[in-house]
C-alpha cells in the first residue's frame, strides 16, 4: 500500500486553495489528532457527499429536496438573484441584505473553459419564471398570465465572464417581460463577490441597474 | 520628478557590494539636463536605462523574465532611483527589488522606504518616455507591433487602458471560440444569443480602445510633422530638395471594406455604434472564417512620408527621424497634459543620421526636453551645443565614472 499520508496529502493538494505544503501540513495534523475528531471528519465528508444536493427549485446546495429559503413564505418569491456559486448565496444571507430568492448557476458563462449555457443550470432558471397559466374557464379565451416573477438580479462578479453571464441571460430572459438588472459594482472591478462586504453588497443592490 | 541619483546592485552586469569594495553597489549622478552614457560595446549602457525604465514601469523593455535581471550567479538585485518631486517639492526615493525565491523571482517596489503593493501606485511617479533602436522595427514590422507601440504610449496617459486592452482580448477569444464551435453541439438559438452577449462587450470595450488610440493620433499628429520636419530639414543648399511631410494617421478596420457606416464615425457612442454594427454585418463571414474580422484588433496605425508608407519607403535615417519625431511629439503631448516634461530616455540615438540630421535632432532635443539619458558608444557623436548643460560618464564593464561636466 502506498504511504497513507502521502495518499491522504495529495488527496487534500486537489481541493482548491491548498498547495503541497499545506495539504501535507493538514495530513500530519490529522494523523497527530485524537481518535474522536478524526472519527466526526470522517464521518463529515461522506455525510456532506451523500446527503448534500442541489435544490429542486434554486439549484443551491441543501439537504431537503426543497431549500430553506426556497420554502420560506416570507421570502419574495417575486424577485430573484442570481449568483453563480453557493458561496455568492452565503455572503448575502450573511449580510442579511436581500429578502428575495436566489438561483445558482454553478459557473459563469465562459466559452474558453468550455461553460456554455448548457454547462449552467439556466434551464432550471428559465422554468422557474414561466407564467403559470390557470384552467380557462369556460367559454373564455385561455388567459396568458404573467411571469410570477418581478426582476431577476444578476448578480455575478464583475469581470468579463460575470459581464457576458449577465449580458446573455438579459438577452435570454428579456422575452418573458421579466426586467433583468446587473448589480452595481460597487465590488471592486475585477473582484470576488465572495469576499465583499456587508456595505458593499447592500450599496451594490440598492445601485443595481438594467442591462442594455 | 528630477532625477538625481541611480544606484545598481547586481542588476546585469553591475555589482553589489563586494569586499573589494563595500557600499551599495554602483552609483551615478545624474545632470540636471543631459546626461550621456557613454562606453564600448556590452559596457552596460543599455542597462542603465533599463534601471530607470524598470523604475518608471516596473517591467523592463528588454525582457519579460525578471531573472534576466539578476546578474549573473546572484539572487537579489535592487535598483535605487533618488529623485526631486517637484510637486512636493522633496526629495524622494524609489526602490525596486528583484528577489529570486524558491518557486519563483519577485518584483518589489518601496518608495521612501514603504513597500507599494499595488503596482499601479508605483507606475508612472517617473514619468519616461523611451526610444530604443527596436523601437525601428515598428515601422516595418507586423500592424500588431504598432497597435502595441500605441498602447504602451496610451498606459502611461490612462492606466484603464491595459485592462481594457486585456478585457477586449478575453472577449475576443471567446467570440471567437464560440464561432469555432460545432453547430451539432450549439443550437443555432443559443449561438446567436452568445454571439450577441460578445458582441456587445466587444462593441463597448472595442470603442474605448479606439476611441483612445485615435484620439493620440490626433493629438500628436501636428507636433509629429513639426519635430520631423525640423530634424530632417531637406531645405538644404546641399540637397535641394522639398521638405518631406510626415503624417500619422489611425486606419481603424472598420471603416474600410463592406461595412462603412452611413454617418460619421467621431465620437464614443458613434464608434461603439458603428462597431456594433460592424460585427453585426461581419458575422456570416466571420462565422465561415471561425474568428472575428472587424474591430480595433485589426487595425493599424499608418506612419507616411509624403504620403507613402514609410515601411516601404523610408531609408533607415529617415526611419530614425520618424521614431524620434514621435517620441518627442509624446514628450510635448505629455507637457501639455501634465504640465511636466518626462524623462527622455534615448538609447543608441544618433547612429545612422548624417552630420546635418544629427546636429538637427540635438538641436530639436535641446529645445524640447527637460531632462534626458542617452546612450552612444563615441560622446562625440552627440553634440548638444554650446551652453547645454551636460553631464558625460564613462561606463566600462559595469563600472561608470564622470568623464566630464558642464
Ligand atoms: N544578468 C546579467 N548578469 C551579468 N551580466 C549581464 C547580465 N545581463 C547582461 N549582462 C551583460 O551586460 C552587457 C550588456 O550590457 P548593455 O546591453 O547595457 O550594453 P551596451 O553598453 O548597451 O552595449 P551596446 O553599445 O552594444 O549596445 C553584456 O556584456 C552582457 O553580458
Ligand atoms: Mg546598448
Ligand atoms: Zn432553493
Amino acid at each position: 500500500m502506498a504511504d497513507p499520508i502521502r495518499k491522504l496529502s495529495s488527496l487534500l493538494a486537489r481541493l482548491p486553495g491548498i498547495g503541497e505544503k499545506s495539504a501535507l501540513r493538514l495530513a500530519l495534523a490529522i494523523v497527530r489528532s485524537n481518535d474522536d475528531y478524526c472519527r466526526a471528519l470522517s464521518q463529515a465528508i461522506s455525510d456532506v457527499h451523500q446527503h448534500m444536493r442541489l435544490c429542486s427549485v434554486c439549484c443551491d446546495l441543501t439537504s431537503t429536496p426543497v431549500c430553506e429559503i426556497c420554502s420560506d413564505p416570507r421570502r419574495d418569491a417575486g424577485l430573484i438573484c442570481v449568483v453563480s456559486q453557493p458561496q455568492d448565496r452565503m455572503a448575502f444571507e450573511r449580510a442579511g441584505v436581500f429578502r428575495g430568492r436566489y438561483h445558482v448557476l454553478h459557473g459563469v458563462l465562459d466559452p474558453l473553459a468550455g461553460v456554455g449555457p448548457n454547462e449552467l443550470k439556466v434551464a432550471s432558471l428559465l422554468a422557474r419564471l414561466q407564467p403559470k397559466e390557470g384552467e380557462p374557464k369556460e367559454g373564455e379565451p385561455k388567459e396568458r398570465e404573467k411571469s410570477p416573477v418581478r426582476e431577476v438580479i444578476v448578480a455575478t462578479s464583475p469581470n468579463v465572464e460575470g459581464d457576458a453571464t449577465a449580458l446573455y441571460l438579459a438577452k435570454l430572459l428579456e422575452p418573458l417581460g421579466v426586467s433583468v438588472t446587473r448589480i452595481a459594482s460597487g465590488v471592486a472591478v475585477g473582484g470576488e463577490l465572495e469576499y465583499a462586504d456587508m456595505t458593499t453588497l447592500h450599496r451594490a443592490l440598492e445601485d443595481r441597474r438594467s442591462i442594455s | 520628478m528630477e532625477l538625481r541619483r541611480l544606484t545598481l546592485a547586481d542588476f546585469r552586469n553591475f555589482r553589489g557590494a563586494t569586499p573589494e569594495q563595500p557600499g551599495p553597489g554602483v552609483e551615478l549622478a545624474f545632470g540636471e539636463r543631459f546626461t550621456v552614457l557613454w562606453g564600448h560595446n556590452g559596457a552596460g549602457k543599455t542597462n542603465v536605462l533599463e534601471a530607470l525604465y524598470l523604475c518608471s514601469t516596473l517591467r523592463s523593455f528588454r525582457t519579460t523574465d525578471a531573472k534576466a535581471l539578476l546578474r549573473r550567479g546572484q539572487d537579489h538585485a535592487r535598483v535605487e532611483l533618488e529623485a526631486f518631486d517637484d510637486d512636493l517639492g522633496l526629495d524622494t526615493c524609489l526602490e525596486v527589488r528583484i528577489d529570486r525565491g524558491a518557486r519563483s523571482t519577485r518584483r518589489s517596489a518601496r518608495v521612501d522606504g514603504k513597500l507599494v503593493r499595488s503596482a499601479t501606485d508605483f507606475y508612472g511617479r517617473v514619468q519616461a518616455v523611451l526610444f530604443t533602436p527596436e523601437d525601428l522595427g515598428i515601422l516595418r514590422g507586423s500592424p500588431g507591433g504598432r497597435r502595441q507601440f500605441l498602447d504602451r504610449v496610451l498606459f502611461a496617459r490612462q492606466r484603464a487602458h491595459i485592462a481594457d486592452v486585456q478585457r477586449y482580448e478575453k472577449l475576443l477569444r471567446s467570440r471567437n471560440r464560440v464561432l469555432k464551435t460545432d453547430p451539432a453541439e450549439l443550437p443555432r438559438a443559443e449561438r446567436t444569443r452568445m454571439l450577441d452577449t460578445y458582441d456587445h462587450g466587444l462593441a463597448e470595450v472595442g470603442a474605448q480602445i479606439w476611441d483612445r488610440r485615435q484620439g493620440l493620433v490626433e493629438d500628436l499628429r501636428e507636433p509629429f510633422a513639426a519635430a520631423f520636419a525640423h530634424i530632417h530639414d531637406r531645405r538644404d543648399p546641399g540637397e535641394g530638395g522639398a521638405a518631406l511631410a510626415a503624417g500619422l494617421a489611425y486606419g481603424a478596420r472598420v471603416l474600410t471594406r463592406e461595412s462603412q457606416p452611413a454617418t460619421a464615425v467621431e465620437d464614443l457612442p458613434g464608434r461603439q455604434q458603428a462597431l456594433a454594427q460592424a460585427l453585426r454585418d461581419t458575422r456570416r463571414r466571420d462565422e465561415a472564417a471561425g474568428r472575428t474580422t472587424v474591430g480595433p484588433h485589426l487595425d493599424d496605425l499608418h506612419v507616411r512620408l509624403d504620403g507613402v508608407e514609410a515601411g516601404d519607403f523610408a531609408s533607415q535615417g529617415q526611419a530614425r527621424a520618424l521614431v524620434l519625431a514621435f517620441k518627442i511629439a509624446e514628450l510635448r503631448d505629455a507637457q501639455q497634459r501634465h504640465g511636466r516634461r518626462p524623462t527622455l530616455l534615448l538609447d543608441d540615438v544618433s547612429s545612422e543620421l548624417d552630420p546635418r540630421r544629427s546636429a538637427r535632432l540635438f538641436e530639436t532635443l535641446a529645445q524640447e526636453v527637460g531632462q534626458c539619458v542617452l546612450t552612444t558608444t563615441d560622446a562625440r557623436y552627440i553634440e548638444l551645443g554650446a551652453g547645454v548643460e551636460r553631464r558625460d560618464l564613462q561606463v566600462r564593464d559595469g563600472q561608470i565614472r564622470v568623464a566630464s561636466e558642464s
